[in-house]
């Protein structure tokens, strides 16, 4: 059993605060919903978790396992078993899709310490074992062929792009994944695919933070806990049912309650 | 009387004499009209074939602290090169040879192209220098009309350590819908600093193809004043690739006239530089005729304190009819102290035109796209080598040979990487 927890997380962006401390454990095994009006931090908080230099953390802890992610470069966190699927991933011209799964899987697979001697120690996949992979990856997750020999989100469509998120996900096997709004700009059917994506994913090994604007991929993906983010805070904890609710009477049902329980 | 006791040569950084000239050809047993061509040469070069400095594509390259070697080489053959034909070519008439056997052997396919010396004037002294002395790793090419040469002719031109000058001369004619590839690899030995100009001419027959590939990769101290002219007659298609990588410092000039219709040309370039290295390029594209197109990209990669130049000018002369041009220049800045100066200028001297524009950037790696990468796992390094093959890709793509491909790939790799063994899942 694996444990992602955050403690008391503080990050501001350019001068300007948006998390004011965030508190939340993840198990592996487990879904969370994270849910949030615009400008409520929630992009905010799966980019500091993951590293992003822009977002300073003033305060708090992300430990994974005993494991301070904080004080790990971004590389480290990756490996360490974190992966986040962004919100606007990057275009990187040039480098196929397989080319870029296939030498980031072998990125994730050099020891750092290798045999002792402080050297990295290499230990590629075998071409052969990761074409296998790719091939059942693509195949759950009804990409087409033509996909990975495409240069990296290189005029890809949002959904294509998703989809790509979705599939790096797959490929490297993370112990936590973070979702940022990957439902967004999704049409049904690429919202149904990417669901089922993140669902295939659910196993007692992983966990996943899904962090989300609308209740909708929630119809699909079936979290165990929802969390409400307002104003860099996390102010109502609940089941699936929460997400329901949100849904009918919108956040500002959430912000007025919290507002007048502070008055 | 010798050249270099007159008051005006003595002005100029570099000297050359009749008698250098004379004995260099006379010790290489050459016929007369060689030598005469040699001393012809020499008559070129003159304080007025000389860049004054004031030149728009000079004023960033200073000419000073030129090597103070020996200018004329006593270097006569390239340990390592050789001049592979297969048998289909050998039948067809093909001729690849070094350019002094190719003299002896073909005068009267030699003889037209060796005399000209013309090109951007302000090269004008290096090209006549490389014209009065060139030596060892000098080349002829000659393809027959119709003959299409399947496997890319490749020269390992390797000087060894010395500090005599490189000056050679590479002659490419490709007659009438005939179709060749030719790979020259140019690199050195030692660290002392030395004078080298590979003079290049192409010339590409009417519905000829031709792909000029030139990798650079000297030693330090190496200052390469190289020129390369490619002439294009009507319904032709040039593309050409030189790979800066290496140690040397470069100032070449590119000229490429396009003097029938329909004829296509296309200039890439890549730079992986480095240390304190200084690559400068200027370009001059001239079109004429109907309908033809002339295009350029340059991409380069700088790190530590290297330093890329690029001056580039098309000019769409009054005569043509809808051509079509592009030039297009790229730097990636990989350290604070890297810099890059592109330079495009148009010149439309008429109205009946297609297309004619030019775009050139310079910037650090964007931190989106660096975060991205090392989200994926990979270190800041390794993430920084993948963006730059992924920038470099769009020229490598162009070349459909692999071997040529991993040549050029080999070149840039002591420079950028080695994280992505390209091509493999492709």
């Amino acid at each position: 059993m694996s444990k992602l927890e955050i403690r008391d997380l503080v990050v501001s962006v350019e001068g300007k605060q948006i998390l004011n401390g965030i508190d939340l454990v993840v198990e592996s095994g487990s879904v969370h919903a994270i849910m949030g009006p615009n400008g409520s931090g929630k992009s905010t908080l799966s980019l500091a978790i993951m590293g992003h230099p822009k977002y300073k953390v003033a305060r708090g802890q992300v430990v994974l396992d005993g494991i301070d992610l904080l004080k790990l470069p971004v590389d480290a966190r990756a490996r360490a078993g974190v992966f986040l699927a962004f919100q606007y991933p990057s275009a990187i011209p040039g480098v196929s899709v397989a080319n870029f799964l296939r030498t980031a899987i072998n990125a994730r697979r050099v020891s750092q310490n290798g045999d002792g001697d402080g050297q990295p120690k290499k230990n590629d996949m075998p071409i052969p074992q990761f074409r296998k992979l790719l091939a059942e990856k693509t195949k759950l997750l009804q990409v087409d062929d033509s996909f990975i020999s495409r240069s990296v989100n290189d005029g890809f469509s949002g959904g294509e792009k998703k989809r790509l998120e979705i599939l790096q996900m797959h490929m490297f096997q993370p112990g936590f994944a973070i979702l940022d709004e990957t439902d967004s700009g999704l049409d049904i059917d690429a919202l149904k695919t990417v669901a089922e994506g993140i669902e295939a994913l659910r196993s007692p090994t992983v966990g996943i933070l899904l962090i989300t604007h609308y209740e909708r991929i929630l119809r699909y993906v079936h979290p165990d806990f929802v969390h409400v983010l307002v104003d860099g805070k996390i102010v109502r904890t609940g089941g699936r049912e929460l997400a329901a609710e949100l849904e009918q009477k919108g956040y500002d049902f959430v912000r007025e309650a919290l507002y007048q329980g502070r008055s | 009387m010798p050249l270099a006791s007159t008051p005006e040569l003595s002005t100029v950084p570099l000297l050359l004499d009749r008698k250098t000239v004379e004995q260099h050809s006379l010790r290489r047993n050459e016929p007369e009209w060689l030598r005469a061509s040699r001393l012809a040469a020499l008559g070129r070069f003159t304080p007025e074939a000389w860049p004054s400095g004031q030149e728009e594509e000079w004023r960033r390259f200073p000419l000073k602290d030129l090597p103070p070697g020996p200018i004329a080489s006593t270097l006569d053959h390239l340990p390592g090169i050789q001049f592979k034909l297969d048998a289909d070519a050998i039948a067809a008439g093909v001729i690849f040879k070094g350019l002094t056997r190719a003299a002896l052997d073909n005068p009267q396919l030699v003889r037209p192209h060796i005399t000209n010396g013309d090109g951007i004037s302000s090269h004008a002294a290096f090209r006549a220098a490389a014209d009065a002395l060139w030596s060892a790793g000098s080349t002829f090419v000659h393809v027959p009309a119709g003959v299409e040469v399947r496997q890319p002719l490749v020269l390992d031109k390797a000087w060894p350590a010395s500090d005599e000058a490189m000056l050679s001369r590479t002659i490419l004619v490709a007659e009438r819908d005939s179709s060749v590839v030719l790979v020259e690899d140019l690199s050195s030995e030692g660290e002392a600093p030395r004078l080298a100009i590979p003079h290049v001419e192409v010339h590409v027959g009417a519905g000829a193809r031709v792909w000029y590939v030139g990798i650079r990769r000297w030693a330090p101290g190496v200052l390469d004043l190289g020129f390369q002219r490619f002439r294009s007659a009507r319904d032709s298609e040039l593309r050409s690739l030189n790979v800066f990588a290496g140690q040397g410092r470069s100032k070449v000039g590119i000229e490429s006239d396009i003097e029938g219709d329909g004829a296509t040309v296309k200039l890439f370039g890549l730079v992986a530089a480095g240390d304190s290295q200084r690559i400068d390029v200027n370009s001059f594209q001239s079109l004429d005729g109907r309908a033809s197109q002339s295009d350029l990209l340059y991409l380069s990669a700088l790190y530590e304190r290297a330093k890329a130049i690029f001056y580039g000018k098309i000019r769409v002369e009054p005569t043509s009819h809808g051509t079509g041009s592009y030039q297009e220049c790229r730097n990636m800045l990989l350290s604070d102290k890297a810099g890059a100066d592109p330079i495009p200028v148009l010149e439309i001297l008429t109205n009946d035109v297609v297309r004619c524009g030019h775009g050139a950037t310079a910037g650090a790696l964007s931190d989106e796209e660096l975060f991205y990468a090392m989200s994926r796992g990979f270190d800041r390094d390794a993430a920084q080598q993948l963006l730059v093959h992924g920038f470099f890709r769009r020229v490598i793509n162009e070349l459909k040979d692999e071997h040529v491909r991993q040549r050029v790939l080999n070149a840039v790799r002591p420079r950028i990487g080695n994280i992505a063994e390209m091509g493999v899942l492709e």
